[in-house]
């Protein structure tokens, strides 16, 4: 999240990329700020294990290609992820040179190879199919994708069941355009159908016929239905659930769902994670005149990352903490504000977070035209017909191999961690992949 | 598919990348890993006989780096060290070459040799040691700048005077048949009958070059020479980055007598690598840029390369050798009237203003600078000189056009 991105005035106007272009001059500049670290513990902070190291000392003799080719053995969402990783909390989080100025701004590096890629078309090159049909994968998301993705570099070609329209998971259908533009994340997860990848649009209900039809099973269908507040007036004309909002944005003109809608006055948005604050730019970007992100816990506890949160403010976005929605006030079926109840914090939860306590008669409203609720998603259903044990999220998995209790069934990605990156969907598809295509080579 | 093997010395090697003589290639356990990560070939550190001894001192190595800000790391753009030939001896190296030998028989592993300039039994010694022992060639190290095996004086010194330099390698090529390098110094006025003379005496093979002769600095309050050691210093070896220019010109210089030639001094990135080959290099050595970064740059190296003769339509590294050679003419055979006067990209560029200080105060005043700072060129009073594009901080900001 960190990056080149054009001024908030002029971005928030939009829901063009947000972010500005990177250009060689820049890239090898930065790449020769490097310290080349031993042991580089940059990689360290990379769920996907890019060779950072690698690819940035490629770079300072303008080898993109090269560059290119060590990400993608690791990450095949080069672009993507430069874009939206928060490298903050990963790999830059680590980088010695930090010591010295500022961290080597890797994420950028790896957006600028991504993007030469598409730009100039580097395509990856897989070896000739050695097995067709025998693995299924369930859910196209960056878990799947990459499952697929993996799994015919090692020359086995997948069936990769879809439920949506198009490809890609929450990327695709739920991070905002301005920052994933759809064209290039096409561009990168087109990759797997160019590769020969059989992409079928079906949503699975029977996942015991699907194991009993293929060798082997993997499990990446994301995350379940969103959560409600609630409250009274959730159904109130102008209330959003963020999930269904940021996908009309992303996808309504290509699914037919519709244009985007048009905001006007204040927008509210209930929740403290990633995606109140991708749904606050988005109401900007709607229309909306104003934004106000309300969480109900401290800005500490919020689980939104901090540069994420940033690229908001920065844009205009106001900030309200400690503050429980109660009810969603209406008047002739539309939604005119939000009723909060005060809190204050009292003992940590179970998540490790200190747990927001109401305080008597504490009570204030948010006059409003629009409501978006963001407050997290379900866990994932289905994976229970298959009697699998459970682990703290979804089915209990090998972390080496992404393997869950039933041999042959393997699960990754938001499913089993119950909401995380999308590199790391990748690196758990890369690992299901590689363990897959063990068991089903060697036999 | 192009491919980076080359044919050196009756040997075909994978890639043309070898780790120099020198640190890199300390302990025959350095040089298998080196091996292990890709390196085509090895030259070992410089081999003396038992019988002299060899006593470093400490510290040995300094460097010169940008030094940039205060928060910038520093970066290494040379090194000027003072260290001797190998502490190891025939015994230890003998042993290790026919060990690495085995180990790895595909890769090309020579032995760099040096002994006092009189002493014709111990240089045949050596070389006959290093041959039985399976060395692929014997390099003869005529270019230590400051010595090498002090008290006598070797190294350099040898390599300055074309009579001993003759007599040395007649005495090894009379002794051996496996193939005979000289590893050359640039220190001499003329390198073109140098390896001329050196090549009827029977050497196969050129490496240039060795470090260049220099004092690296002086420390300011001890008034010692760098590195200092415990208060005083000595002329030491210039390598690195900032010793590229005089190994190309002296590549270029020994081309012209006919035998293959190992590149080296100051190759760090594929670019450098290329620009070797170009001027007549069939192998490449490497040193500081492996004691900056570690045996790993060979992959970057290679793929480098590769990628270069790819892009140049090349098969083998043989179709580009010495392709410059023919565009090195004396300044007399250059055309004046292709005229050429700098541009500027007013996108890139960020109103520094260097360009027109540059031109003001040591070229002919033909920049202007806007109320706004936009730099802009008078035509007519540009000289074409070009400096303006060398101080420019933006790549590609500034260019020079024809006119
Ligand atoms: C608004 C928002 C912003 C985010 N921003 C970031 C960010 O900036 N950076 C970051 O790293 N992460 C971000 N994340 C998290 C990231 O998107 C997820 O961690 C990641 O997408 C998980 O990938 P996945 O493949 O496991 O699941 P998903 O992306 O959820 O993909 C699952 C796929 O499976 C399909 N599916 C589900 N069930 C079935 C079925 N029965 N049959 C067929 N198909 C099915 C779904 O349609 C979907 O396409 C964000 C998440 C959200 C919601
Ligand atoms: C510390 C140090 C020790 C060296 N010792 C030797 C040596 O023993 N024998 C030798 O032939 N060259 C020696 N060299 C020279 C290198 O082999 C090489 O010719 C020189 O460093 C130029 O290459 P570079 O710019 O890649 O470092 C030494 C260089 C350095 C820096
Ligand atoms: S590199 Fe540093 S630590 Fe290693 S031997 Fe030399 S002085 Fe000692």
């Amino acid at each position: 999240m960190a990056g080149k991105h054009h001024p908030p005035e002029v971005r928030r106007a939009t829901l063009a990329d947000a972010f500005a272009p990177l250009k060689l001059q820049w890239a090898v500049a930065e790449a020769t700020r490097c310290l080349m670290c031993d042991d580089a513990p940059c990689q360290k902070g990379c769920v996907a294990g890019v060779d950072i190291k690698k690819f940035v000392r490629a770079l300072r003799t303008r080898n993109v290609r090269l560059a290119l080719s060590v990400i993608r053995e690791a990450n095949f969402l080069v672009a993507t992820c430069g874009r939206i990783c928060p490298q903050a909390e990963l790999c830059e989080k680590r980088c010695s040179a930090t010591g010295l100025a500022k961290p080597i701004a890797i994420g950028e590096l790896q957006r600028f190879v991504g993007e030469t890629a598409i730009r100039e078309r580097m395509r990856p090159t897989f070896p000739p199919p050695r097995s067709e049909a025998q693995v299924a994968i369930v859910g196209g998301g960056p878990a799947g994708l990459a499952a697929a993705y993996y799994l015919r570099g090692a020359g086995i070609v997948a069936d990769l069941y879809e439920r949506r329209a198009r490809v890609g998971g929450v990327p695709m259908a739920g991070i905002p355009r301005f920052r994933l533009p759809r064209d290039l994340l096409g561009a990168e997860i087109g990759f797997v159908a160019e590769g020969g990848a059989r992409v079928i649009h079906e949503a699975v209900t029977d996942l015991g016929a699907l194991a009993d039809r293929y060798r082997a099973l993997f499990l990446a269908c994301g995350l379940g239905a969103p959560r409600e507040a609630g409250v009274p007036g959730e159904r109130l004309a102008g209330v959003w659930i963020a999930d269904t909002l940021l996908e009309l944005v992303n996808l309504g003109e290509d699914t037919r769902g519709g244009a985007p809608p048009r905001f006007s006055g204040r927008t509210v948005v209930c929740g403290g994670g990633n995606t109140a604050f991708d749904a606050a730019t988005v109401a900007l970007r709607l229309g909306s005149d104003e934004v106000v992100v309300a969480y109900r816990r401290s800005e500490v506890e919020m689980p939104a990352w901090p540069l994420h949160r940033g690229f908001a403010v920065e844009e205009g976005v106001q900030l309200r903490l400690l503050l429980l929605p109660r009810e969603i006030q209406g008047e002739e079926g539309r939604v005119v504000g939000v009723g909060f109840q005060r809190a204050e914090l009292g003992e940590p939860d179970a998540s490790g977070r200190r747990h927001p306590r109401p305080v008597d008669g504490a009570f204030e409203s948010i006059a409003c035209r629009q409501v978006v609720l963001a407050l997290g998603n379900h866990p994932s259903a289905g994976w229970e017909a298959l009697s699998l044990e459970a682990g703290a999220s979804g089915p209990r998995v090998d972390p080496e191999t992404m393997e869950t209790s039933r041999p042959g069934v393997f699960a990754g990605g938001d499913l089993v961690n119950g909401g995380a990156t999308v590199v790391q969907a990748v690196a758990d598809g890369r690992r299901a992949a590689r363990a897959i295509a063990q068991r089903i080579l060697d036999e | 598919m192009p491919t980076l093997q080359v044919d050196f010395l009756g040997s075909t090697l994978r890639n043309p990348f070898l780790l120099a003589s020198a640190p890199p290639t300390n302990t025959v356990e350095m040089i298998a890993r080196a091996f292990d990560r890709g390196w085509a070939g090895a030259v070992t550190k410089t081999i003396p006989l038992e019988k002299v001894p060899v006593r470093n001192v400490t510290p040995r190595i300094h460097s010169i780096a940008f030094a940039g800000f205060a928060e910038e790391a520093r970066r290494v753009y040379a090194f000027g060290n003072i260290e001797l030939v190998s502490e190891k001896h025939a015994d230890y190296w003998m042993d290790g070459i026919a060990r690495l030998r085995r180990d790895y028989p595909d890769r090309f592993l020579m032995a760099s040799l040096m002994a006092e300039a009189a002493a014709e039994g111990d240089w045949v010694e050596l070389a006959r040691r290093a041959e039985a022992a399976g060395a692929s060639a014997v390099e003869l190290n005529f270019s230590c700048p400051h010595g090498g095996m002090p008290p006598h004086a070797v190294g350099a010194a040898i390599g300055q005077d074309t009579a001993i330099a003759r007599r040395i390698t007649r005495w090894v090529r009379a002794a051996v048949r496996c193939p005979l390098v000289v590893k050359l110094t640039a220190a001499v006025s003329d390198l073109r009958t140098l390896s001329q003379a050196l090549a009827l005496a029977g050497a196969d093979a050129f490496c240039t070059i060795n470090s260049f002769p220099v004092i690296l600095g002086v420390d300011l309050k001890t008034h010692s020479p760098l590195p200092s050691v415990a208060g005083r210093g000595n002329v030491g070896g210039y390598t690195g980055r900032a010793l590229k220019p005089i190994a190309l010109r002296a590549t270029a210089e020994v081309a012209p007598a006919g035998r293959p030639i190992s590149g080296c001094g100051g190759i760090t990135t594929w670019e450098d690598a290329a620009e070797f080959v170009l001027l007549g290099a069939t192998t490449l050595q490497v040193c500081s840029a492996v004691m900056l970064e570690g045996y790993d740059i060979i992959t970057d190296l290679c793929d480098g390369l590769l990628s270069y003769l790819e892009d140049q339509g090349a098969e083998r590294l043989d179709d580009l050798r010495g392709r410059a050679l023919h565009n090195v003419v004396p300044h007399a055979s250059l055309d004046a009237t292709a005229r050429r006067k700098s541009s500027i990209d007013l996108e890139t560029c960020t109103r520094c203003g260097k360009c027109a200080i540059a031109c003001r105060d040591a070229g002919y005043q033909a920049i202007n600078e806007a109320a706004d700072r936009t730099p802009s060129i008078d035509e007519d009073k540009c000289d074409g000189c070009g400096l303006c594009i060398q101080v420019c901080p933006v790549w590609d900001c500034m260019v020079m056009r024809a006119v």
